[in-house]
């Protein structure tokens, strides 16, 4: 049995570690327990144990020596103290306060996998006195004890959660800190014009040299102008994020289930197969030459009485709505004539023609991707106009890339804000308001990098991780 | 005064005030009229209310604070109103919330009128003396001691010394000890804190030099005016208002005034390292500007009369610390003084202080109990500055002595809680001055709507009358019948006549628009739109007028200020314990820790504000102080 994920600590029968020992700070600190690996058939899995009773909890149930020496494992036998039975044999080790990733006492232990042995451990210190951890408590706890800044823990979850290569590389690029340090540095330079236009508020005219109402402006419009760059960056984070949408489409038996097996199967990265929220969509999620992609195969696009067909038709046009990428299938033989295909002009679309094994040989088909799942051709081709298209959607060279949602809203707010300011600027109204509306965009952009005190940004940011983490 | 047959060292005292200043006068006028037994004692009884700088009231974001001491029943602003012969409304050309009202003073008829308000407070005794030291019991007040002899039982005293401090004038390269020019200074009481483990700093100010009325060429100045329609401070000052409006006189320096400052430099205390204190960045001396703004090729000099018919003129802007001789022939540089004799020099004054993270919000100190301080002693610069510690220590010390609850205002309600917040949580190593930059509330805190804000406490601690109340009473009903007629009252806008130049673009007329509406563009005012305004409205008084028409210019505005003044109050009402210790939370960085553990903040919403706090650092204590209480419930 896998620990229960969101049970909170006042729910269990268990009574909270009744500590003595008081922290760093002046208080006391529970001590938390989870697995830190994925539950499931797993050779090895990690149980942390973090607190300031990691130590002598995790003493009760192993036989070494654990403090004699820090950051060495000690390979030992877990024992229920209740009844002396022998558990499993592991690697236990001890980080000793500060030197440790929760910045506390920690205990690891490195346990045979499967199901049943890391949550037999979990229970046994449970029952000692731990309490089950909450979603990214321990990256919580690292944080507070300053392990880690905000932004590093935002790209830290980024990182565990990465779809592919490109995902990955960018969560790092963004832990060492390439997007906060465009985001300050937007920043500081509105701050110095703040500090002008209230600078300004204080003196009489005679004795400084304002800034004329254009001068604000033009500044206004610089910085836009680097937030608006920043922005055009948020669609590669959202793909790079929750993969890239490549929708298939094509009118009813124009060979697109075929397709997608073939481009799933061929791929061999199948990572989960979800049936889709209607009867005939269905997803698969890859990773084509480094980049996550989520394939989604629709129902068939035409003109129908039917309506349960009606119903699948629209759910198709949504899902091709939301694509970044389209495949449209044009069969040899098309069924029928009165195809309804209206694609948004501005979506990157790749045409194939289908089912080509249908065709008389030496036929000419000029600019198309051809492809035979039957005779098991043309995918090739097919992959690597895929992947061109991935390649222009999310260029390898956009290093300063905003990936999360939290980030790219924050980002809309202060651009939204500083046009406000651009307008009032214009219509005349007093620098008394107008300072006060630049601090609010000055606000807003802290916000994102975490420069703020407003705990409900801190909250954000841990909601996303999950438990053990 | 009291007569002098009556001893003050036989009988106990609620409040003992040391110093006559701006501080000391409210500080005492507030205890007094609070109703406790008041001792203002004093170097001079005939120095009392002096104006030591310039003979003016108010100015940039000091008008807002004057007219806030006035709205909480304080007597500058009264007497400014009183004894002022030029009053202006400074910033015009920005925002309402920065409007700013200045007006030139009689210094002589200012103090005078300080000191007869003074002589006749009930409960206010004033002597001659100095407070040399203190008596203190287990953290607590006991008495005083004067002249390094008499011993004065008192539990509660305000320390408003000024400048007074181990004072000591600088003029060149000589200096000597005073506490104004031609005054001594006061000596002890600075060595008597101390060994009590209070930190000190010192401090530098200036003044510039008084100019012969009849050795100045008038005719090559500018002549100055005060406004046509002159505002006063005080919302107790009888309409109509018409003060005198006496001129001053506008001069520029020149690049041969410059190179005389510049090639003297040597001689001049602040660049040759005598002076080691920090003088105020705001309002540098005259070699501070020409040295820090060397590409300025002229500065405005203000030439103000020190009182009526006065032959002693006050020359704003030339404030210095050279020898004689080199201020006087710098200055007979500038056209229209060339022949200007000097009545006395520009100086420049020493002067220690106590770094005012060492109080409370009330301006108690941390160290004793009962003991309060105020004025420039914390560090300001100012009468205002001073004028608005003194008021708000006396409310607090005579609060305490009658067992009623403390005044603290906050950042978003008066300039007054930006001062007291400001100073107990960051600590300035130079003069601290008002702004509007301090306040991130501004568009709350303007100077109309001071009594709005503020009145309300000062009757209820017994400042103001209920005479007052009932009037404040009505100017909030004026207020809303304002607003709600120009919610409901539309006109055709652009007019008729103006339709025809308004609309050659588009040709056609005007649409009908209510009055709220159009008042909200920066482009239309009040004075706009008078013809058509519904008599109700017109004959409304025009302070409140102003008011709701700017409440309408602001709403919005106003609304988001509220809410960030809200979220703020979230931290200012996080009480943080005093054991809670800073020490061991590693996550902070250090100069973050070194500054909590040093100012000891009382609440997350101080923490918030120490300078060298940044904001990650207060969410991180925000969650430390949540695990902390936690901790302390859960714990048996």
């Amino acid at each position: 049995m896998a620990p229960e994920q969101n049970t909170s600590p006042h729910d269990t029968a268990i009574e909270p570690a009744s500590d003595n020992s008081s922290g760093a700070s002046g208080y006391i600190e529970d001590t938390i327990v989870a697995l830190a690996t994925p539950p499931g058939r797993g050779g090895v899995a990690i149980v942390r144990l973090s607190g300031n009773r990691a130590l002598e909890l995790a003493q009760k149930i192993c036989a070494a020596k654990l403090a004699k020496q820090p950051r060495h494992s000690f390979l030992t036998r877990i024992i229920s103290p209740e009844d002396k039975e022998a558990i499993d044999q592991a690697l236990v080790t001890y980080f000793q306060q500060p030197a440790s990733f929760t910045g506390e006492d920690m205990v690891e232990f490195s346990t045979h996998g499967g199901v049943i042995t890391p949550s037999r451990v979990i229970r046994l210190l449970l029952k000692l006195g731990a309490r089950q951890a909450l979603p990214g408590e321990f990256t919580q706890r690292a944080f507070i004890n300053g392990k880690l800044d905000l932004a590093e823990a935002e790209a830290l979850n980024e990182i565990i959660s990465s779809l592919s290569r490109r995902s990955q590389q960018v969560a790092f690029q963004n832990l060492e800190g390439h997007l906060s340090r465009e985001i300050a540095s937007i920043r500081t330079n509105l701050l110095s014009l703040l500090a002008i236009l209230e600078h300004e508020l204080d003196f009489n005219e005679a004795e400084i040299d304002y800034l004329t109402r254009n001068e604000i402006s033009g500044q206004l419009k610089e910085i836009l102008e680097r937030l608006h760059r920043l922005q055009e960056t948020a669609p590669y984070g959202r793909m790079i994020r929750e993969g890239v949408r490549v929708v298939i489409t094509g009118e009813p038996n124009a060979g697109k289930s075929s397709i997608f097996n073939a481009l799933a199967g061929q791929e061999r990265a199948l990572v989960t197969q979800i049936p889709g929220t209607t009867r005939d969509s269905l997803e698969a999620w890859l990773d084509i030459s480094g980049f996550p992609v989520c394939l989604v195969d629709t129902a068939g696009l035409r003109s129908s009485e039917d309506t349960l067909e009606q119903l699948s038709i629209a759910k198709s046009r949504q899902q091709l709505e939301s694509a970044d990428l389209v495949l449209l299938l044009d069969p040899i033989d098309p069924v029928s004539k009165g195809s309804e295909l209206e694609i948004d002009t501005q979506k990157t679309v790749i045409y194939i023609k289908s089912k080509v094994d249908q065709l008389a040989t030496g036929d000419e088909l000029n600019g198309q991707v051809t492809t035979s799942v039957i005779r098991d051709n043309g995918l090739d081709g097919l992959t690597t106009a895929i992947q061109a298209a991935l390649q222009d959607l999310i260029p390898e060279q956009s290093s300063i890339v905003v990936t999360s949602a939290r980030q790219a809203e924050g980002l809309e707010k202060a651009v939204a804000q500083l046009e406000g300011v651009l307008e009032l600027v214009k219509s005349g109204q007093g620098m008394d308001i107008i300072s006060a509306e630049v601090r609010y965009a000055a606000e807003e952009l802290a916000a994102i990098i975490g420069e703020t005190s407003n705990e409900e940004v801190f909250e954000a940011i841990f909601r996303d991780f999950c438990v053990g983490k | 005064m009291k007569p002098a047959d009556q001893r003050i060292d036989d009988r106990k005292w609620d409040v003992v005030v040391a110093g006559g200043g701006h501080a000391g006068i409210e500080a005492a006028l507030a205890c007094a009229r609070m109703g406790c037994d008041t001792l203002l004692v004093t170097m001079d009884p005939a120095a009392i209310g002096r104006t030591s700088c310039n003979p003016a009231i108010g100015g940039l974001a000091k008008g807002h604070l004057t007219r806030e001491i006035d709205a909480l029943g304080g007597e500058m602003g009264l007497c400014a109103d009183q004894t002022g012969i030029q009053f202006k409304t400074l910033n015009t050309s920005k925002g309402r919330a920065v409007w700013s009202p200045r007006a030139q003073i009689d210094k002589r008829r200012y103090a005078q009128q300080m000191r007869r308000t003074v002589a006749k407070q009930e409960n206010l005794t004033t002597i001659a003396g100095e407070l040399t030291g203190i008596k203190v019991r287990q953290g607590k007040l006991r008495s005083v001691i004067l002249d390094r002899a008499l011993q004065v039982s008192t539990q509660t005293a305000i320390l408003t010394c000024g400048t007074f401090l181990n004072g000591k004038i600088h003029l060149g390269l000589t200096n000597f000890r005073a506490g104004r020019l031609g005054e001594k200074p006061a000596g002890g009481i600075t060595e008597s804190l101390k060994d009590f483990g209070f930190r000190t700093g010192r401090l530098k100010t200036g003044t510039p030099p008084r100019l012969q009325r009849d050795s100045i060429d008038w005719g090559a100045l500018t002549e100055i005016h005060g406004d046509p329609q002159p505002q006063p401070f005080s919302f107790r000052t009888p309409l109509p208002f018409s003060p005198p409006d006496i001129a001053c006189h506008l001069a520029y320096t020149n690049d041969a005034v410059h190179a005389i400052i510049s090639e003297n430099l040597d001689q001049s205390p602040l660049y040759s390292g005598i002076i080691t204190a920090i003088g105020p960045r705001y309002c540098p001396s005259i070699e501070d500007k020409v040295v820090r703004f060397a590409q300025r090729n002229r500065h405005q000099l203000f030439l103000e009369p020190e009182w009526r018919d006065a032959n002693q003129i006050y020359v704003n802007g030339f404030s210095t610390s050279l020898p004689r001789e080199v201020q006087l022939s710098a200055i007979r540089q500038v056209p229209g003084l060339e022949r200007v004799k000097f009545l006395r020099p520009g100086y420049a004054i020493e002067y220690d202080f106590f770094p005012p993270s060492q109080l409370h919000a009330t301006l108690e100190t941390k160290e004793i109990a009962g003991l309060y301080l105020a004025g420039q002693i914390n560090g300001t610069s100012g009468y205002e500055e001073a004028g608005a510690q003194g008021l708000l220590a006396g409310i607090n010390a005579a609060a305490a002595v009658l067992g009623r609850g403390p005044l603290i205002l906050r950042r978003d309600e008066a300039y007054m809680g930006v001062l007291i917040d400001d100073l107990i949580t960051k600590d300035s190593d130079e003069p601290y001055r008002m702004f509007t930059s301090r306040a991130e509330y501004r568009l709350l805190l303007r100077p109309d709507n001071a009594d709005l804000r503020l009145a309300a406490k000062g009757v209820d601690y017994g400042l103001l009358d209920q005479g007052f109340a009932a009037r404040l009473h009505q100017r909030r009903e004026n207020i809303a019948t304002f607003r709600n007629v120009c919610s409901e009252t539309s006109i055709e806008w652009p007019h008729a006549k103006d339709a025809q130049a308004a609309d050659n673009s588009n040709g056609r007329n005007g649409h009908r628009r209510r009055l709220s509406q159009l008042l909200k563009r920066p482009d239309i005012s009040l004075a706009t739109l008078w013809e058509d305004l519904p008599d109700l409205l017109r004959a409304l008084p025009a302070a409140d007028l102003f008011t709701a028409e700017t409440d309408i210019k602001y709403a919005g505005y106003i609304e988001r200020q509220q809410a960030l003044a809200l979220s703020m109050r979230r931290l200012d009402n996080t009480v943080i314990d005093a054991r809670f210790n800073y020490s061991g939370i590693t996550a902070l960085r250090q100069e973050a820790r070194e500054k909590l553990n040093r100012v000891r903040p009382e609440t997350l919403g101080q923490a918030a504000r120490i300078s060298g706090v940044n904001p990650p650092d207060v969410g991180l204590l925000a969650l430390h102080l949540k695990r902390w209480h936690v901790s302390r419930e859960t714990s048996p």
